[in-house]
């Protein structure tokens, strides 16, 4: 489904990506590992288009979007739910989720989709009409993961949904995430927390400085020395 | 710049012999009525500050800008070149005549907002908001020495609506215009359409995600650019709507903007500028508190009482009287 070929992208002069390929595919959870500052949030970043790609191709479904605009990409199907959640603190949960569907054209479905987020967040019903400013941390996440679900994407990127969330929290949001997959949603799920993401994930990639120094199905990299020891505290 | 014609206070300040009410309320109405052109321009100056964090700096020289076109539209329907020194306009213009013109210097402003947020600013997104309002104060400047030189500098008389022209209504000993009521009503209804607008419509609340966080306003697929011009397309339509409506209380001339711009602005940042309500708010109170000021308080204070009373709210609450804190820039 999404296919990274030699990927470079710069902040300034400085390269984040050197030249980094993958593959994600169709129906799998992929997930992304690596240190703080190996280039994560830089690779999602490139795929939605937020920052331009250098060098390499990211292909989609067998179509090239490594020069698309964001807007583009999301209407292709691609959605993101960033590091941060970055959800719209003035604005209430209700605008959040129908800023989500901003691309659809079709919005009398909304209240279909709406019922689907509720499904998978049902914390979120009773908060419609707050702030999401006003959101503790875990709602904040789940809003982020609702309003990136309401563009009815294909292939979802998730930026470390467990940063900043309690253990109980975190296992929640995994196990939503694993039902967002098996609702028939792609995922490549970026995560400091190397255990928690191989357990739900097909495949993953370990990235470093840049670059993808380790690739392997979920099963494996659990087992991998070198993952037990630098991510996973044995 | 720094050119403040006072003509503002003309029509009342007479004959200030000792305290009445009347004198009080027809102050107050007047500072209404100058009030409601002063939130027009307010309401632009937030409208363009929620969406792209600029302030804009030209606006006042963009409304006389727009005054003269729709003076030049009027003269055209009517087969007259007002860049002629001798050139004249009836006092007084019928619907039909007020109306296209009306549209087409909106139709105008519009495509300059459009222009002046992809040509001028957008290119200069990344570099510090000081160079896009640097940016905004070159178009002012160059608009005020485009118009003297088309239009020359001589002040002149813009025609007035004739259906807003008609007897006062009388308050018992109180008159109050049709014009005065006109500014009022527009100022109101584009203050809630406003409103709404930002409320209800996928398109405004895309607007305010944009000043919230255009980072993740671009992750849901907004055209963040498309929308700012928007923004700026809507902004210069007030603009055009308050500088027309404006034209006949002032005179045309090249300067005729500036102090209502320093007021509307003084307005919008009283208000709270990123609250809309604010610069309704803003506009009325600095209109009020501006014509009782030029009435009761020595000329040299004139000027400078609405400033002090603004430092004054600022002190208390520095977002404005219904302005929010600016949210951090992620
Ligand atoms: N906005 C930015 N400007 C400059 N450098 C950045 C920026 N964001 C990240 N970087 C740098 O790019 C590298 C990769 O960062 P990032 O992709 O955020 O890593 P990760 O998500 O894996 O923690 C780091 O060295 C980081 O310092
Ligand atoms: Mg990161």
């Amino acid at each position: 489904m999404l296919r990274i070929d030699n990927l470079q992208a710069y902040y300034g002069r400085i390269a984040a990506l050197k030249g980094v390929s993958l593959e994600v595919p169709e129906g799998t959870i992929v997930a992304l590992l690596g240190a703080n500052g190996a280039g994560k949030t830089t690779l999602l970043r490139t795929i939605s288009g937020l920052l331009p790609a250098a060098q390499g191709t990211i292909e989609y479904n067998g179509q090239r979007i490594d020069q698309a605009t964001p807007d583009q990409i999301v209407r292709l199907g691609i959605s993101h739910s960033p590091e941060g959640r970055q959800v719209f603190p003035e604005c209430t949960v209700m605008e959040n989720l129908k800023l989500g569907s901003y691309i659809r054209r079709d919005k009398q479905n909304l209240k279909g989709d709406l019922d689907q987020i509720f499904h998978h967040f049902p914390a979120l019903k009773p908060r419609l009409r707050q702030l999401a400013g006003t959101l503790s941390g875990g709602e904040q996440q789940m809003l982020a993961i609702g309003r990136a679900l309401m563009s009815r994407p294909k292939l979802l990127l998730l930026d470390e949904p467990s940063l900043g969330l309690g253990p109980l929290l975190v296992k929640e949001i995994f196990t939503i995430i694993k039902e967002i997959n098996a609702s028939g949603v792609t995922v490549l799920l970026v995560e400091q927390n190397a255990y928690l993401a191989l357990n739900i994930a097909t495949y993953g990639y370990v990235l470093e400085t840049g670059k993808v120094v380790l690739h392997d199905t979920g099963a494996n990299l659990r087992q991998n020395e070198e993952i037990k020891h630098s991510y996973l505290g044995h | 710049m720094g050119y403040f014609p006072m003509v503002l206070h003309s029509t009342l300040n007479a004959t200030a012999e000792g305290f009445d009410w009347i004198t009080l309320g027809r102050n107050i109405i007047n500072g209404f009525s100058f009030g409601s052109i002063y939130a027009l321009f307010a309401l632009g100056l937030v409208l363009i500050h929620k969406s792209s964090d600029v302030v804009n700096f030209g606006h006042g020289e963009m409304a006389m800008f727009f005054s003269y076109i729709g003076l030049s539209l009027m003269g055209l329907l009517l087969g007259v070149n007002i860049s002629k020194p001798a050139a004249e306009l009836p006092s007084q213009l019928g619907w039909e005549v007020f109306l296209p013109a009306l549209l087409g210097t909106l139709l105008f402003a519009a495509l300059m907002g459009l222009g002046i947020e992809r040509f001028l600013l957008r290119p200069l997104a990344k570099a510090s908001v000081l160079s896009q309002v640097m940016v905004t104060i070159g178009i002012g400047t160059l608009l005020y020495g485009l118009a003297s030189w088309l239009w020359k500098a001589e002040p002149r008389a813009y025609p007035r609506i004739e259906a807003v022209s008609g007897p006062p209504f009388q308050l018992g000993e109180l008159a109050l215009t049709r014009e005065d009521l006109t500014f009022l009503s527009v100022a109101i209804v584009m203050a809630s359409g406003l409103f709404l607008f930002f409320r209800y419509t996928m398109v405004g609340i895309a607007l305010r995600a944009i000043a919230q966080n255009p980072f993740a306003a671009r992750l849901m697929g907004i055209n963040v650019g498309r929308l700012n011009g928007l923004a700026w397309a809507m902004a210069l339509m007030l603009a055009a709507l308050a500088g027309m409506l404006a034209a006949p209380k002032l005179q045309l001339e090249p300067g005729m903007m500036a102090d209502v711009a320093v007021k509307s602005f003084a307005a919008a940042v009283l208000g709270g500028i990123n609250s809309l309500s604010g610069a309704l708010l803003g506009g009325l109170l600095i209109g009020i508190i501006d014509n009782l000021a030029g009435f009761y308080l020595p000329d040299g204070l004139r000027a400078t009482i609405a400033f002090l009373i603004i430092v004054a709210v600022l002190t208390i609450k520095p977002h404005g009287l219904l302005g929010k804190p600016l949210p951090k820039k992620v």
